[in-house]
């Protein structure tokens, strides 16, 4: 029996989020993305709605590309607690349809209906009836794509943005992907797609067309998968998850730097900000990863395992300078650094701590610090290494939240 | 420099000093050894600035000389020479080096000694420890060390040697290992105390071997002095305060469970199956002569062992990380434990039933669930 599985997409979300706060901006060109200082800003565009999108405008170009495309454009920095807020009144409304929900990021998520279907109708209906629910009860539009599988489903979503339903019936998949261009397949990127068009391959339905031995010859095991998808196979479960999966902050630095001393202080308070997440979530992290990009984007990213997971700065800070300090070389400038925490754990299980230092004493004090920035904010304390004038590291990337 | 030598004894050597060579050395002088041939022996010194290692063997020296080649190289050669080989060694122009052997014929690069680091040397008298016992010690704390860099003061171990006790504590912040012996140091006057490096009680492990031997040790401010039969160790102290390990050993542990050492080893092994990928624990469920171990896992299933223990007394429930008890377990020489508790929440302490070669004592804080 096939499965029916679909992915909701929302519209343009931030800017959608932002639109509903404020009325006055819909219909205006909006852009949500760090400060574009009159086309001098570092950062990116987090996303964009769709008047801004007409100017050429779109999610992860660099704020200053989007500011010369359109400076007439209403420019948001990012408020990334009500987007996770709203994100939250979403999922839990999609949770009424059924248990295996996979949310995949902040503004998209699978659901495998299959067994809903005697309750709610076919993957169409219950497509209908989500879009109304998200606009009825949320003033916010989805976009729906209805398929026997998780890759025809997304990339049914993708189709008929904003406010689309595609639905593909199950057996109709590769007519229904063969007319789109090769990107469209998950794991192509401009390198696959440029080998693709050296080999005269630009259609789907192409690829789906060719001998499966030829691509795996070609492309090894991804050409293997590639002629899977391309005649619309994949059998990948929807599995939801608990919770977050990793959580991180990156941050650009407003000209590139070969400041040690800057990107010591930056490091040390990207580590603030994930570790106060992680406790924020009742979250320790077991991995914690570093990324590191030189100005001309070269990226390079590091991981360590820690023995015991970590939701402390004064636990994180030294493994992720640890790892940034061998990345830093005389004479290149860094664009932008984050810390990731992954591997989950909760906060409730795990390793009791045998002397009363320095972890629980860490703890203690962070706990305090939460304490006050609930109440007085985000600025009311710092450690002073990071007030020092001139040292204070500026924050503008889309992860960035405004305090109110 | 000119020295012909037998390949099993050179081999020897240099197998020794391979783990004191910095593998990813940002210094290049740190990857090579030096060689010193004079008299009747050469002697080979290699560091990494840590930890530094002098040893040497008999060679017939045509001149005597100094100088300094890769240590990974040199081991290459030599390794895959013949067995009952003769190899002839021969200083060339500009710190280059031959080595001969049969039909084989290496030239090596070599870097000016110059360059290579002075290591310390201490010239007062040594304190004699008998080779096993200090192996035995270390082999009892060892695997306490944290693995974690970042955690300088837990690097190492804490080495406190009194005239009438010999005493090594480490820990990773979750477990403790202390281990003591009764014995006379001569020329001991008060407690000598030192965070010995990990990297150091690795390297005295492999020098000490399988030989009966005693060792002579010393410390000055920063530096750590080992004699161990003819050869030489130095090791850099590691700095920092390494905790107050008196205040974690429990007094309050009223339940006391008696298991066989092996039983316990494999039923937690086995338990440990199944225990959780991320969490790791195994929960302990100890009753009037039984112990149960359970585990489970959301994607594996579950494992239930149960053993018979000397207990009489209250229920009580804990859970272990299993890899920390069976650290322990695998090292603790004696057939029965001794498992003292008081609840899930407080540190467990483990140690060898009487009869014991060592005082050692074993603790380990609980997991929660």
């Amino acid at each position: 029996m096939a499965r029916t599985i679909l992915h909701v997409d929302m519209d343009a979300f931030y800017a959608s989020v932002e639109e509903r706060s404020h009325p006055e901006l819909r219909g205006k060109p909006l852009i949500v993305g760090s400060d574009p200082k009159g086309g001098k800003g570092r950062g990116i565009v987090a996303t964009c709605s769709y008047e801004a999108r007409k100017f050429g405008v779109h999610s992860a170009q660099p704020i200053s590309q989007a500011w010369r495309m359109c400076p007439q454009g209403i420019y948001v920095q990012p408020d990334m607690p009500k987007y996770a807020r709203a994100s939250e009144c979403v999922m839990r409304i999609l949770l009424d349809f059924s248990d295996l929900v996979e949310q995949v990021s902040i503004d998209e998520a699978f659901l495998d209906v299959t067994g809903s279907r005697r309750l709610f109708g076919d993957g169409a209906s219950i497509a209908r009836k989500i879009k109304n629910r998200i606009r009825s009860d949320q003033r916010l539009t989805a976009s729906v794509g209805v398929a026997a599988n998780k890759f025809v489903a997304k990339v049914a979503s993708d189709l008929r943005k904003p406010d689309g339903l595609v639905v593909v019936e199950p057996g109709r998949e590769a007519e229904f992907l063969a007319p789109l261009p090769v990107s469209r397949l998950w794991g192509v990127g401009g390198k696959t797609a440029a080998l693709l068009k050296d080999i005269g391959l630009q259609r789907i339905g192409q690829i789906a067309a060719l001998d499966r031995r030829y691509l795996v010859d070609r492309f090894g095991k991804g050409g293997e998968h590639l002629w899977e998808l391309s005649r619309g196979m994949d059998d990948r479960p929807v599995a939801p998850e608990e919770g977050y999966k990793s959580i991180g902050h990156e941050t650009t630095f407003e000209k590139d730097t070969e400041d040690e001393r800057l990107l010591h202080d930056t490091l040390l308070w990207l580590a603030e900000k994930v570790a106060q997440r992680l406790r924020a979530n009742h979250a320790r992290a077991r991995t914690i990863a570093i990324k590191f990009r030189e100005a001309d984007f070269s990226t390079y990213t590091r991981r360590k395992t820690l023995s015991v997971a970590a939701d402390t700065s004064e636990e994180i800070f030294p493994q992720a300078w640890n790892m940034v300090r061998r990345l830093i070389r005389r004479g290149v400038a860094v664009r932008l650094i984050g810390i990731y925490g992954s591997n989950l754990e909760s906060e409730r299980a795990g390793q009791l701590a045998l002397f009363d230092q320095p972890e629980q004493k860490d703890r203690r004090l962070a706990a305090a610090v939460d304490d006050i920035t609930r109440r007085y904010g985000d600025s009311a304390i710092t450690r002073a290494t990071l007030v020092s004038p001139g040292r204070r590291p500026t924050l503008n990337g889309p992860t960035r939240s405004i305090p109110k | 420099m000119l020295f012909n030598v037998k390949r099993s004894a050179l081999l020897g050597e240099l197998n020794l000093v391979q783990g004191v060579i910095e593998k990813k050395s940002t210094i290049p002088i740190l990857s090579n050894i030096l060689l010193d041939a004079r008299g009747e022996q050469v002697d080979i010194t290699a560091t990494d600035l840590d930890v530094s290692i002098c040893c040497g063997c008999g060679a017939d020296v045509g001149e005597e000389g100094t100088m300094t080649v890769s240590a990974r190289r040199l081991f290459d050669i030599v390794r895959l020479l013949p067995e009952d080989s003769d190899i002839r060694c021969v200083q060339l122009e500009n710190d280059w080096m031959e080595v001969r052997s049969g039909n084989s014929e290496f030239k090596v690069v070599g870097l000016p000694r110059e360059n290579f680091p002075s290591i310390p040397e201490f010239n007062g008298p040594l304190v004699s420890i008998p080779g096993s016992l200090l192996k035995g010690m270390i082999q009892r704390v060892l695997f306490a060390i944290t693995q974690e860099e970042s955690r300088y003061s837990l690097n190492g171990a804490l080495l406190a040697l009194a005239p009438q006790e010999i005493r090594m504590v480490a820990t990773d912040g979750h477990r403790l290992s202390l281990v003591s012996k009764a014995a006379q140091f001569e020329g001991v006057e008060t407690e000598i105390r030192a965070l010995v490096p990990r990297k150091t009680l690795l390297e005295i492990l492999k020098l000490i071997g399988d030989q009966e031997l005693l060792v002579g040790f010393a410390r000055d401010e920063n530096h750590l002095f080992f004699s161990i039969g003819n050869r030489r160790l130095v090791s850099r102290v590691l700095a920092g305060q390494f905790p107050n390990y008196e205040m974690v050993i429990p007094r309050e542990n009223d339940k006391s469970v008696t298991a066989s050492a092996k039983m316990l080893l494999e039923a937690i092994r086995r338990a440990a199956v199944m225990s959780d990928e991320k969490l790791r624990a195994v929960r302990f469920s100890v009753t009037p002569g039984n112990l149960e171990m359970t585990a489970s896992s959301a994607d594996a299933g579950e494992a239930r062992e149960v053993i018979g223990i000397e207990y009489e007394g209250a229920g009580v429930e804990i859970g272990f990380n299993p890899q920390y008890l069976l650290d322990f377990l695998g090292v603790c020489g004696s057939e029965n434990v001794v498992l003292s508790l008081r609840d899930g929440d407080t540190q467990g302490m483990i140690t060898p039933s009487a009869g014991s070669d060592f005082d050692y004592r074993y603790i380990v804080m609980p997991m929660k669930f």
